[in-house]
């Protein structure tokens, strides 16, 4: 966990039960909230890290949202996309945890 | 020796060795009242026993077991099946106690009935409050003198297998979807006179094309029911409180007549595009009056009019030659000054229109058939894009000295980041689509944040007429990323003029930020 001065290719999620997923920066910054958390230029102790614990987020979700991130990620530039498949008792939580990663507009 | 009740429990515990003459009281006492601490005082046994002696005396304990199913089988079939499986996971407990009272003596017996009925009693109890909460009938508000009208009148064409339902000047301030409900029954009356034979062309289907006149009232807002109605060809909404026209229109696929004239609707929704784009089959819509918006003020004399401008068709056989033009045109007027709005609309009108007579003369020399309509749609101009976050929050403040509708030459002025934004949905639409498919969207937790909530109420929107399509790449969608309004020309292509009446805008919702794209310049339908 040393500082390191340029960005990691590969930043950590850490879920609220302590699960965490090693996810590409690029995949990651397309949520707000991550980039935001990310970026050293906010001064945050996640920038000097590379792991931002999501406290309100847990496994489960998290690794469903790992998965988008991939997704859309992979699909940026493509036409017609398919929609990712949800796990029908996980999309109220989904739809939480995308609010929360989508909004903060506190900077 | 003094306690005769004591002791037994030491003796076990004490002489281990001794200890076989024990397992045959556990069958002999067989005799139910012990059974139900038959399992409790297992972990006794554990330290020598092993569990042979259940199992040597195989006779007596299958009849231990018949006599202790029995009971339990005639009383699974008791009561309503409803109960069956509360019962059985929920008595679980008072079970033994009953047992052991059968086994008992006598004396019980007679109260066993009484227990019974009681639990009967119970049981109906526990019916009589559950029907009402499954099943209570939710009594809609009383209607209003005007809808009870329209309800009779709805029945009396029902009757009488007339499909033109004139619903006009009823003061109809709403309109409930259960009042509209019936038409879907709606069939045409077939030969009724039965003294003559019935004529060659009584020999049609029977489906209706129902005439809806809901002119000269005070709606505001339209039941989703209407469109559903899928064999409205006619539909009136004159002279009512309209603010807007909903998207779901586009879902009245067979609508031949739309009037929408004296209403407060300021833009008509993309979806309507379609309408119009096939006007050869008799196709009408009635827009003005309505207080629509404006690209720009159009007022006083062309202010191309000074400027010598000709078109020659015979130069102009390719598409490349054509733009090549348009640009020559812009370049000359911009000699004479900068080009405003009104003459940037004059021009791309002139251009589209250049490009519509091409297309329509490389069509009938390829010996194609085009279907003209009488009016011709020409895309002028687009406001500047309004852009939305993930969850419809607006990513700009709108800016107060701005007119957000007044048209711009570079609609994509303000535009975020797009290249970064992706074409896949966001995870928030996923899952709001997700939630809509697999959720009832009435009882949503309440401690949820607002945003969410807002898309919820999107959700049970577009649960009741169908998701809004993007106008781009037609995919459905719950919350729009951006919107912006086009405006295009819808005018007989004889007249020259661009006129303030000739110009009718549409708002245009896409699903991403990528398939925020405005038409462009030159696009034309037939």
């Amino acid at each position: 966990m040393a500082s390191t001065n340029p960005p990691t290719e590969y930043i950590t999620l850490v879920s609220s039960d302590d699960y965490s997923f090693v996810i590409r920066r690029s995949a990651a910054c397309i949520s707000p909230a991550i980039k935001r958390m990310l970026d050293p230029a906010n001064g945050f102790i996640e920038s000097q890290t590379n792991t931002c614990r999501l406290d309100n987020i847990n496994g489960l979700v998290l690794e469903k949202v790992c998965e988008y991130l991939y997704y859309n990620e992979k699909h940026k530039d493509a036409k017609d996309v398919a929609d990712m498949d949800l796990p029908m008792e996980l999309v109220l939580e989904l739809l939480m945890a995308a609010d929360y990663l989508n909004g903060m507009f506190c900077i | 020796m003094a306690l005769p009740s004591s002791p037994p429990l030491p003796p076990e515990v004490t002489e281990d060795i001794d200890i076989p003459s024990s397992p045959p009281l556990l069958p002999t006492s067989a005799a139910l009242p012990a059974l139900p601490n038959r399992k409790r005082p297992l972990p006794d046994y554990d330290n020598n026993i092993s569990s042979d002696p259940l199992f040597s005396e195989d006779p007596s304990e299958a009849e231990d077991q018949t006599e202790y199913e029995q009971p339990k089988r005639k009383r699974m079939v008791k009561g309503p099946w409803w109960t069956l499986g509360r019962k059985s996971s929920q008595q679980s407990a008072p079970r033994p106690k009953e047992d052991f009272r059968n086994a008992d003596s006598g004396v019980w017996l007679g109260s066993d009935e009484s227990i019974d009925s009681l639990l009967n009693n119970a049981r109906d109890l526990n019916v009589a409050e559950r029907i009402p909460t499954s099943s209570i009938a939710v009594h809609p508000p009383p209607l209003s003198q005007g809808e009870r009208v329209a309800v009779s009148a709805i029945a009396g064409c029902l009757e009488a297998g007339r499909d033109a339902v004139d619903l006009s000047a009823l003061g109809l301030e709403q309109l409930s979807s259960e009042t509209l409900k019936p038409l879907h029954q709606l069939i045409l009356q077939s030969h009724s006179t039965l003294t003559e034979p019935p004529s060659e062309d009584e020999f049609v289907a029977l489906t209706p094309s129902i005439k809806l006149f809901l002119a000269r009232n005070q709606l505001r807002s339209l039941p989703a029911e209407l469109f559903r109605l899928e064999n409205v060809t006619v539909l009136s909404l004159r002279s009512n409180d309209l603010t807007e026209l909903p998207y779901a229109i586009a879902r009245l696929r067979n609508l031949k007549e739309l009037n929408i004239a004296g209403n407060n609707i300021r833009w008509l929704p993309w979806e309507l595009m379609r309408f119009l784009e096939r006007q050869e089959d008799g196709r009408r819509i009635i827009v003005r009056p309505n207080p629509l918006i404006e690209p720009t003020r159009i007022e006083g004399p062309s202010p191309l009019s000074g400027l010598a401008i000709q078109t020659n068709n015979e130069d102009l056989s390719r598409w490349s030659d054509t733009k090549e033009y348009y640009e020559g045109l812009r370049r000359s007027c911009m000699e004479h000054g900068p080009l405003n709005i009104r003459a940037e609309l004059e021009l791309r009108l002139k251009y589209g229109r250049l490009l519509r007579i091409q297309y329509l003369q490389e069509a009938s020399r390829a010996g194609r058939e085009v279907s003209l309509g009488p009016e011709e749609l020409i895309y002028l101009a687009s406001s500047a894009i309004r852009w939305y976050h993930v969850d419809g929050k607006p990513l700009q403040k709108p800016r107060q000295d701005q007119d957000l509708h007044q048209a711009t030459l570079n609609p994509l002025n303000d535009a975020p980041e797009i290249s970064g934004s992706s074409f896949a949905p966001s995870l928030f639409e996923l899952a709001s689509r997700s939630v809509q498919k697999e959720f009832d969207l009435q009882d949503v937790p309440a401690d949820i944040p607002s945003t969410v909530k807002l898309a919820l109420g999107a959700a049970v929107r577009g649960l009741e007429v169908g998701n809004q399509t993007c106008s781009t790449c037609a995919r459905a969608f719950i919350t729009a990323r951006a919107e912006w309004i086009e405006y295009w020309h819808s005018g007989s292509p004889s007249q020259t003029d661009l006129k303030q009446e000739d110009i009718l805008p549409f708002l245009r919702k896409v699903c991403s930020w990528r398939c925020a794209v405005p038409t462009a310049a030159g696009e034309f339908r037939c």
